[in-house]
């Protein structure tokens, strides 16, 4: 199991969910804008895409992430804070998904913009997640 | 008005990806330590009578702690990094290391820790035999 290079593909799938929540936000925030308009309803659409993709990248990044650490889920410094981040962060970006695919066009905009708030929080830990994840890479802070 | 969607199927959903994950550490974590060279949680002394001050080998230990031990488990006996515990080269050559790393296997940490944090951590890893 060390033989493979689990460093190398948990930073290949972690980034395409990281970009998509973030991606998802900014559509979703767009949208919040635009609410009654044709555009806004693509915003909408396109920000569901985003935020279903990223789950399902979401499990991709934390499969190969145990892998690389055997299992380990929490640990010390910087990837005990790397860890810290991204529990409550996968936790968000699937119950969001699944918020979204379920409402479909049926949310209100206030169910909308609390979906907003947690994307918002998703992304803010998720981007925490990273920076500790280069952290641990680089050997930088 | 529209009806806000039900929470129950999200908190579900989370719930379930969190647990799955849990599930696959847990299952991961049982053949890893079928393998592993990791010994328990660290009970070992690490102030010794003739090694700089205790307070020195705390401070190398804190930052072996959030900086090593990812790689190179919590006592030290490696982990995706090696084993450091009697080490068989010079402090110079440890420090050297820590500041510029290994190509394509450990990072420098240069710019994270001056010449004072490595030198306890120097002082830290002196103390496991």
């Amino acid at each position: 199991m060390a033989s493979l290079p689990w460093a190398s593909l948990h930073g290949a799938s972690t980034h395409f969910p990281v970009a998509l929540t973030i991606a998802a936000l900014g559509f979703d925030s767009g949208a919040l804008f635009f609410w009654r308009t044709p555009f806004g309803a693509r915003l909408r659409q396109a920000g569901a895409a985003a935020i279903a993709v990223s789950a399902l990248g979401s499990i991709a990044a934390v499969v190969s992430g145990l892998l690389l650490t055997k299992g380990q889920v929490w640990g010390a410094g910087a990837l005990g804070w790397h860890h810290r981040m991204v529990w409550p962060a996968f936790a968000l970006i699937v119950s969001a998904a699944a918020w979204r695919v379920q409402a479909g066009e049926e949310a209100s905009l206030r169910s909308h913009a609390a979906y907003v708030g947690v994307l918002f929080l998703a992304s803010a830990l998720v981007g925490a997640a990273g920076y500790f994840g280069g952290q641990m890479l680089h050997g930088l802070s | 008005m529209r009806a806000a969607p039900s929470l129950l199927f999200p908190m579900i959903a989370g719930g379930l990806a969190l647990g799955g994950a849990g599930a696959l550490a847990g299952v991961l974590r049982t053949r890893a330590a079928a393998v592993s060279h990791e010994l328990p949680a660290a009970t070992r002394s690490v102030a010794r009578p003739d090694q700089p001050t205790p307070v020195l080998v705390a401070r190398g230990r804190q930052l072996f702690l959030h900086s090593c031990a990812h790689c190179h488990g919590n006592d030290a006996r490696g982990d995706e990094g090696p084993d450091l515990h009697d080490l068989q080269v010079s402090d110079r050559r440890i420090a050297s290391v820590i500041t510029t790393g290994i190509k394509g296997e450990m990072p420098s940490f240069a710019k994270k820790h001056g010449a004072e944090e490595i030198a306890a951590l120097v002082v830290y890893l002196r103390t496991l035999e």
